[in-house]
């Protein structure tokens, strides 16, 4: 294929530019920004149309290269191909590309039914590896080592967005989840291992299951045995209760025959029978009164005590025992004596009363006769008559007088030192004669009142004279009578101790009455005096009357109550000998009795052959000998009926053949038939509880193979993955990349030319080149060395992808690192690759131009 | 006169393996309990009689809880009639522990009469399965029930029912165990044949409504009903998903499609093109759909929208695997799909998942 020309009309910067393609080699030379990036882009929309603009992409050709200054957004393009002149005619829309208007022209001549993939029928590949070939720029030159061109070839083949390193390494660690590249590791050899336990254990719980079928069987089977077994147990109870029956009534006749072996024993004991119970109750009577008698005749009457006090009191009264009537006179000369003494000690233990006491003490010393009573009696009523006609007579007599001659004052210092002489000489007296003294001091007492009297007397009588009254002489008179009656009984009664406090009647009928108890008592004390010597002479009499009958019985009056012990002895004597009497006549008695009694036993001693004197000893054992005789019988008649009624009851005709049914070892096997059961029930259950498990772990094993064959398929799955990209990368090689290294080798005569070296390349696209006789590395070529190394393979590749037209390659300012040597052989490099392929070359330096 | 005809009870049978063993085990339980129901259902509306048409237990030797528990439930109920006919799963099932109500049958005919309504069986021997036709003598003025376990067919054999020999049998109805699907139809002109089906799906490959058949039997005239009994319905349908780019927006089209019953049980199978891109959705759909009912599995069986032409111009490795992989004569097409999608993403350099 050969461009020829093309026209835009409006894309991207540029407008109505119209440019014509040289046959080999277009060279434009111009600044940045004139559009030739532009001009590339053209190109392949001319072949390829432009993508929808899509919003949300990135980097949109239709919307970055839309001419914004408006006009028709595209233009045409002229190109030759297998000998016919074509022509594409594109405008586009802003956005949608089917809104785009497109005409393909053959000869002049337009294709209705063209399709718009113009590049995809021309070159027979699509845009994306049209753009990865056809566009060369610098960047797709830079190159330092083969391993960058293998990089580079392999994003050519495999597309920008593909990396078949990658993906392989994707793929194999996927599947080395599956199965790992050593040992037992991976999904499928766990599962596979998950999946043999699974059935190890599906096939532990089958067999168990299996073994189900013979317990269940057992089971079955020792339940019917059981059902059998208690049914043999129920029917050997019933049959072992009738043998149980006969075992009862055998039990009751042996008993009954051991009874009877012991009656036979015991009448052998007893040859001439044994004594009835009556007999032995008789007997027991006889003997116990025996007993009785005996023990009555042994027993003593008196003790020691009462034998000796019975003869004491016989020598006591061997004369005769008082008669009661002399007992009766004792008495009462005793209690006479008693009396006596009584009233004698009470005699003699009289006591005075104070006031008798008092009357003794005042006239101890001398008696008042009848006639000082008398007079003191006389004075007594003298006063009170006087003193009667004082308090009748007025005091003072109304008078008017002159004022009375002084009044002499003799009598007044005679009575007063006569009054001081009286108490001198009475105060000297009471040492000697305690009456007289006493006398004389109460003489003198008087007389010093007397004293003062007379001197108020006088003193008043002035003062009288002076209120013109005069007193009354009458009075006066009377007064001093009354003073003399007062002194003669003052004479009298103060030496026996009277007082006048109470008036001088008062004290004078106290000293009458005085003297009046004075002599009464005097009269008494007399009068006992007599009688008291008259019970003494009394008492003595009696009392040696008394003495001379206690003497009689040894007994004194001194000693106690000797009467009463004189009574008390003869009732003891009286007592004691009539017990005497009445015990010899008893002791006669009871030896008549026991000979009576000795006659009643004799008859059946004899009858049983006993002896009398033994009888008394064995008589309890025959009693007891009778008891148990009498109560075997009963038990014998008892025992006999009750077996012959529990025969009756039983209905025990005729014992049953055979034995008796061991119920306890057929329980014991019955048991040990039911712990059999039991056990294999538990068994049972238990295998089930593991069976039950199997249909999970069945449906665990199902699902486990499932998932190893899903495992498998995938694993398989990405194998067949890896296999397919693997083959589909041969074939890549094969049909891309190998030949490269031809075409590379058919270019690398001119790149040897280029680069002054010669190249050679290995089977792995690693370049080596001879210099100085001996092959080395391309890492020891320059960087433009390599850009051109790059460029010839680039060139190869196109050569050996676009077998149908050849393209035409644009190299976008690819030599910008080179040198200027390089960038003239490259220069020379383009001229003799352009012979076999159109080349656009665009470079902003003009010293990069060709 | 009303009779339960009821079948393949499957008590200790196992459940699906896709089932969780919660799951798993809440649905035996749940088996049990749909029994007992079954029978306090009987209870309630007068029933006489049950016929088990087979397979009670679902093996020879099955659990001692499922035996006990069976034989308790008999034994419980004694005014109900049970017939308990053996059948392929449970052939040699022993030890009815004499049960008075508990009425059952052998390798030869045996007749049970309630007035004039009989009720006859066999258990289908190799020894038996040929002869039994000709040994088979019904009243023809009775009401005459029979019961057999077996697939109908037209040749004779063990669990084989030939039906053509049962015609002119005086069989009012055959009430047939083995098929777990409900099903039914003539034997001649006088009787019809009925498979009850299973009282509860015990998979997905028993989906569909479960239960038993009631029998009114009045003036010799058998008039039957399906009572729906199952305690949960298991369900499996299909969901065209095609075009949908994720697993969300593929759980969006299954609720469009299905009123999901919270006490069911669903297998959603996703159907339809997607594209080449589009991720396996199974597990999640799944997810999505985990609260809407009682268990759910989903199958993505979706197919991987491919054009080889968009291809054809890719000089790239990319385009040459593509091209190498459809050429390959060796592969099927889900193959092709499965690692064109594979090869492409881990070229992309991206996480490979399967």
């Amino acid at each position: 294929m050969r461009l020829i020309s093309c026209h835009i009309e409006n894309y991207g910067c540029i407008r109505n530019f119209d440019c014509k393609f040289d046959e080999t080699l277009t060279s434009v030379c111009e600044r940045n920004g004139y559009g030739k990036t532009t001009l590339a882009s053209f190109l392949k929309a001319m072949f390829y149309g432009l993508d929808m603009d899509r919003s949300n992409s990135a980097f949109n050709e239709r919307r970055h290269f839309f001419p914004f200054g408006g006009g028709a957004f595209g233009g045409n393009l002229t190109f030759e191909a297998g000998g016919d002149l074509y022509k594409i005619e594109r405008f586009f829309d802003e956005k949608s590309e089917t809104k785009d208007s497109f005409v393909l022209y053959r000869n002049n001549v337009p294709l209705p039914d063209a399709s718009s993939a113009v590049g995809q029928r021309f070159f027979g590949i699509d845009r994306a590896s049209f753009e990865r070939t056809v566009f060369v720029s610098g960047a797709d030159l830079k190159i330092s080592s083969s391993d960058d061109i293998n990089k580079k070839l392999s994003t050519f083949v495999e597309g920008d967005d593909s990396d078949l390193g990658i993906a392989q390494k994707i793929l194999e660690a996927k599947r080395k989840e599956y199965k790992a590249g050593r040992g037992t590791g991976g999904l499928i050899s766990s599962t596979q291992t998950r999946l043999g336990e699974i059935g190890a254990r599906i096939k532990n719980i089958e067999t168990i299951a299996a073994s189900l079928i013979d317990k269940n069987a057992r089971y079955e089977a020792l339940t019917r045995q059981i059902i059998a077994l208690t049914q043999k147990i129920s029917a050997a109870q019933s049959e072992n209760v009738l043998f149980t029956h006969w075992e009862s009534y055998d039990r009751m006749v042996e008993e009954n025959a051991q009874t009877q072996e012991k009656l036979s024993a015991m009448d052998e004991n007893y040859p001439f029978g044994l004594p009835s119970k009556g007999e032995i109750a008789e007997v027991k009577e006889i003997l116990d009164e025996m007993r009785d008698v005996n023990t009555r005749l042994s027993h003593q009457v008196f003790g020691e005590e009462e034998a000796a006090q019975l003869h004491a009191l016989e020598e006591e009264f061997a004369a005769g025992v008082p008669s009661d009537e002399t007992l009766s006179d004792i008495q009462a000369a005793a209690e006479r004596e008693m009396r006596i003494s009584y009233d004698l000690e009470r005699l003699g233990k009289v006591t005075l009363s104070q006031r008798e006491t008092q009357l003794k003490q005042k006239f101890a010393l001398r008696a008042p006769t009848e006639q000082e009573v008398e007079a003191a009696r006389a004075n007594a009523e003298q006063y009170r008559a006087a003193e009667e006609k004082f308090s009748a007579l007025p005091d003072f007599l109304t008078e008017t007088r002159s004022a009375p001659a002084k009044k002499s004052k003799v009598p007044l210092l005679v009575v007063a030192i006569l009054s001081v002489l009286l108490l001198a000489g009475g105060a000297a007296t009471v040492f000697f004669s305690m009456i007289g003294g006493i006398l004389l001091l109460v003489f003198g007492v008087f007389g010093v009142l007397a004293a003062g009297f007379l001197y108020l007397n006088g003193k008043m009588n002035a003062k009288a004279s002076e209120t013109a009254q005069r007193e009354n002489p009458e009075k006066q008179a009377a007064k001093r009578s009354m003073d003399a009656i007062f002194s003669q009984i003052q004479a009298l009664l103060v030496p026996y101790g009277y007082s006048f406090e109470n008036g001088i009647p008062y004290a004078v009928a106290s000293f009458v009455e005085d003297v009046k108890g004075y002599s009464e008592l005097t009269a008494a004390e007399h009068e006992r005096a007599e009688r008291i010597g008259q019970l003494t002479e009394e008492r003595a009499s009696l009392r040696v009357s008394l003495d001379d009958f206690f003497a009689k019985y040894s007994l004194a009056l001194g000693d106690g109550d000797p009467l009463r012990t004189l009574r008390d002895d003869i009732a003891s004597y009286r007592m004691l000998s009539g017990r005497n009497e009445t015990w010899k006549k008893e002791q006669a008695r009871l030896i008549s009795r026991l000979e009576a009694l000795r006659g009643e036993l004799a008859p059946f001693c004899t009858r049983y052959h006993l002896d009398a004197d033994d009888v008394q000893t064995r008589l309890p054992e025959v009693e007891q000998d009778r008891i148990e005789h009498d109560r075997l019988q009963e038990t014998l008649a008892a025992g006999q009926e009750k077996a012959e009624r529990f025969r009756a009851e039983k209905g025990l005709s005729q014992r049953p053949e055979g034995e008796k049914a061991d119920i306890d070892a057929l329980n014991r096997t019955l048991g040990s038939l039911q712990d059999e059961k039991n056990s294999v029930y538990t068994e049972i259950m238990q295998d089930e509880r593991e069976v039950e498990k199997l249909q999970d772990l069945q449906s665990e094993y199902e699902e486990t193979q499932s998932r190893l064959e899903k495992y498998k398929a995938d694993y398989e799955l990405l194998g067949k993955v890896v296999d397919a990209l693997d083959r589909a990368d041969r074939a890549m090689k094969d049909r891309y990349i190998r030949p490269i290294r031809e075409k590379f080798l058919f270019y690398a005569t001119p790149l040897e030319e280029a680069l002054g070296e010669k190249l050679v390349m290995d089977p792995n696209f690693a370049i080596r080149f001879e210099r100085g006789g001996r092959e080395h590395s391309e890492e020891h070529l320059s960087a433009g060395q390599h850009t051109l190394c790059a460029l010839c393979f680039r060139l190869a590749l196109i050569d050996n992808m676009y077998t149908a037209e050849k393209p035409f390659v644009i190299l976008d300012d690819p030599f910008s690192t080179l040198d200027e040597e390089h960038l003239a052989r490259a220069k020379a490099l383009l001229a003799r690759l352009a012979e076999r392929m159109q080349i656009l070359y665009f470079t902003c330096h003009k010293s990069r131009d060709i | 006169m009303k009779i339960i005809h009821a079948a393949d009870i499957h008590l200790g049978a196992k459940m699906d393996s896709k089932f969780p063993k919660e799951i798993s085990d809440r649905r035996k339980e749940e088996l049990r309990n749909t029994f007992r129901r079954m029978v306090e259902y009987a209870r309630q509306n007068d029933v006489r009689a049950i016929l088990l048409s087979g397979d009670v237990f679902d093996s020879d030797t099955p659990f001692k809880k499922d035996k006990e528990f069976f034989y308790s439930v008999v034994r419980s109920t004694p005014e109900i009639d049970f017939f308990y006919l053996r059948g392929n799963h449970d052939t040699a099932i022993s030890g009815s522990d004499n049960i008075e109500n508990l009425k059952t049958f052998g390798s030869t005919w045996t007749s049970y009469a309630y007035g004039n309504i009989v009720i006859t069986g066999i258990e289908i021997s190799s020894e038996n399965a040929v002869s039994m036709y000709s040994t088979l003598s019904l009243d023809p003025k009775a009401c005459n029930i029979v019961m057999l376990h077996g697939q109908i067919g037209e040749t004779a054999g063990r669990d084989k029912i030939a039906i053509k020999r049962l015609r002119e049998k005086n069989i009012d109805y055959l009430a047939l165990g083995h098929i777990h699907r409900r099903g039914e139809g003539k034997i001649d002109e006088r009787g019809e044949y009925a498979y009850c089906g299973c009282l509860e799906g015990r998979g997905f490959d028993e989906s569909g409504e479960h239960g038993f058949l009631l029998l009114d039997i009045e003036d010799g005239k058998v008039e039957r009903t399906f009572v729906p009994f199952a305690e949960r319905t298991i369900e499996e349908i299909e969901v065209d998903v095609s075009g949908v780019r994720d697993a969300y927006a593929a759980y969006r089209r299954v609720k469009e499609k299905i009123s999901f019953d919270k006490k069911n049980i669903y297998r959603i199978l996703l159907v339809g093109e997607t594209d080449l891109e589009t991720e396996a959705m199974d597990l999640d759909v799944r997810k999505y759909l985990e609260h809407d009912c009682f268990f759910v599995d989903v199958k993505d069986r979706t197919t991987k929208r491919m054009d080889a032409s968009l291809f054809e111009g890719d000089l790239s490795l990319r385009g040459e695997f593509v091209r190498s992989v459809y050429a390959d004569p060796d592969l099927s097409d889900e193959e092709k799909q499965k690692i064109i999608a594979i090869g492409l993403k881990a070229l992309k350099g991206g996480e490979v998942t399967l």
